[in-house]
C-alpha cells in the first residue's frame, strides 16, 4: 500500500464534494466515483491503464454524498490489496453507506440544525437579533467542519483499514451519539410547538 | 433585486442543494437571515415563511433516484419576486402555495437535466469518456439557469395576477402562525413515533 500524502488526500476529499454533480439515472455514482478516482489512475497508470480503471467503476454505484469519503477510501484500499473483489466490496458499500448516510444527516442532523434554528427565531419575535444570526451561522460552519471531517476521516480511514473502517458504525460511542440526536431532535420539535402555541396564545389575547 | 441576479443566484441555491457540495449554505433557515437585512422584505413575514418551508419538507429526504422537491431554490425565488408585496394572510397562503408548487416541478427538472448526464450523451463532452469537472458544472448551470428564468417569468406572472385581487380585511400575516402550527404538530409528532431514526 503507497503512503498517501496529505495534499493527495485533500484532492480525493475535495472531489467528493462533487460526487453527486455527475448522477444520472443509469449509473447513479458511478461517473461521479470515476471523477473522485482520477487521482488514483497516476498511480496506476502503468499497470491497469486509465481507461480500464475507468471501464471497471462507470458501472452502477449509490451511495450518500456524505459517506463518499469512506467509500472512496474503501475502494482505493481494494483496488491496492485485492483488485478482483472490489465490486463485491462496492456491492455492500451501496446498501450500508446510502442507508447510514441518510439516516445520520438527512434523518438527525439536518432536522436538528432546522429545528435549533426555528426555535431561535420564533424566540426573537419581529426582528431578528445579531445573537440568534451568529446562533445560526455557527450552526452552518459546525456542521461544514463535521462535513469535511466526515469526508477525510472517512478516506483515510478506507484507506488504511479497507472495509474494517465501517466498524466505527457499529462502536458504543456511535449509538449514545444517535440517540442524543434522536432526542435532541425530539426535544427540539416538542419545544417548536409548545413556542408556536405560546405565541397563537398571546395574538388571540392581545 | 434585478431579475438577472434573482436568475443566477437562484441557479446557484439549485445547484448548492442539489449537485455540489452540500452545505446546507442554500436551507431556507440560512436564505431567510439574508433576506432579512434586504429593503422591502418584513422580517416576521420571512421568517414565518421559512419556518414553514422547512417544516412542510422536514420528513422528506433525498433518497435514491425518486424525484425530491427542490424547496431550498424555491424559497428563495418565489420569496425574491413577491416576498416584498406580502401585505396579508392571503399573500401569505398563496406564497407558501407557490413554493410547494415550484419544489415539485424542480424536481422535475433535475431528473431531467439528470438524464442528460447519461452515458450515450456524456461522450460528446466528456475527453476520453470520463467526466470533466468544468463541463459538467457548465452543463449543470445552464440547464438550472433556464429553469430559473422559466419560474421567474412564472413567479412574476402569479405576482401582477394576484396582486389585483382584493382579499377580505381581517386576517393579517401575524394570523399565519395557525397554519405554522400544523406542519409543526405533524413533524413532531413522526418524529416522537419513529422507532428507527
Amino acid at each position: 500500500m503507497p503512503e498517501y500524502r496529505l495534499l493527495t488526500l485533500l484532492n480525493y476529499t475535495m472531489r467528493t464534494y462533487f460526487i453527486r454533480l455527475f448522477y444520472n439515472y443509469e449509473n447513479l455514482f458511478g461517473q461521479g466515483l470515476c471523477f473522485c478516482l482520477k487521482p488514483f489512475f497516476y498511480h496506476k497508470k502503468n499497470s491497469a491503464g486509465e481507461r480500464d480503471v475507468l471501464k471497471k467503476h462507470k458501472g452502477f454505484f449509490n451511495i450518500n454524498e456524505y459517506m463518499s469519503g469512506f467509500a472512496l477510501g474503501i475502494i482505493i484500499n481494494s483496488e491496492h490489496r485485492h483488485p478482483d473483489q472490489t465490486e463485491k466490496i462496492k456491492n455492500i458499500l451501496c446498501s450500508v453507506l446510502g442507508s447510514l448516510g441518510d439516516t445520520l444527516i438527512y434523518r438527525l442532523i439536518l432536522p436538528v440544525m432546522i429545528l435549533f434554528a426555528l426555535n431561535i427565531m420564533l424566540i426573537s419575535n419581529k426582528t431578528l437579533p445579531g445573537w440568534a444570526i451568529f446562533i445560526i451561522i455557527s450552526e452552518l460552519v459546525i456542521f461544514n467542519i463535521f462535513n469535511f471531517t466526515i469526508r477525510f476521516y472517512g478516506l483515510k480511514a478506507g484507506i488504511s483499514q479497507g472495509i474494517e473502517s465501517l466498524q466505527i458504525f457499529k462502536s458504543q460511542k456511535y449509538f449514545t451519539f444517535i440517540k442524543v440526536l434522536k432526542n435532541t431532535r425530539n426535544l427540539l420539535a416538542l419545544a417548536l410547538v409548545v413556542l408556536i402555541v405560546s405565541k397563537i396564545n398571546i395574538l388571540l389575547f392581545f | 433585486m434585478h431579475p438577472a441576479l434573482i436568475v443566477v443566484l437562484s441557479s446557484l441555491i439549485l445547484l448548492e442543494s442539489r449537485d455540489i457540495t452540500g452545505s446546507f449554505f442554500s436551507q431556507p433557515f440560512v436564505v431567510s437571515v439574508f433576506f432579512v437585512f434586504m429593503p422591502g422584505y418584513d422580517t416576521q413575514t420571512v421568517l414565518m415563511l421559512a419556518a414553514f418551508v422547512q417544516l412542510y419538507f422536514i420528513s422528506r429526504s433525498p433518497s435514491g433516484a425518486t424525484l425530491f422537491p427542490e424547496y431550498p431554490f424555491a424559497f428563495f425565488i418565489i420569496l425574491s419576486v413577491s416576498g416584498s408585496n406580502i401585505n396579508s394572510f392571503f399573500d401569505m397562503i398563496t406564497v407558501a402555495s407557490m413554493v410547494i408548487i415550484v419544489s415539485e416541478l424542480t424536481a422535475y427538472a433535475v431528473r431531467f437535466k439528470r438524464y442528460l448526464f447519461k452515458s450515450n450523451f456524456t461522450t460528446l463532452f466528456w475527453r476520453k469518456r470520463s467526466p470533466g469537472l468544468w463541463s459538467a458544472l457548465l452543463v449543470s448551470m445552464i440547464a438550472f439557469l433556464i429553469h430559473s428564468s422559466i419560474i421567474y417569468a412564472f413567479a412574476t406572472l402569479v405576482n401582477i395576477f394576484t396582486g389585483s385581487f382584493k382579499y377580505p380585511p381581517g386576517l393579517k400575516t401575524e394570523h399565519f402562525l395557525f397554519v405554522l402550527i400544523i406542519p409543526a404538530s405533524y413533524s413532531a409528532y413522526r418524529f416522537i413515533r419513529s422507532k428507527n431514526a
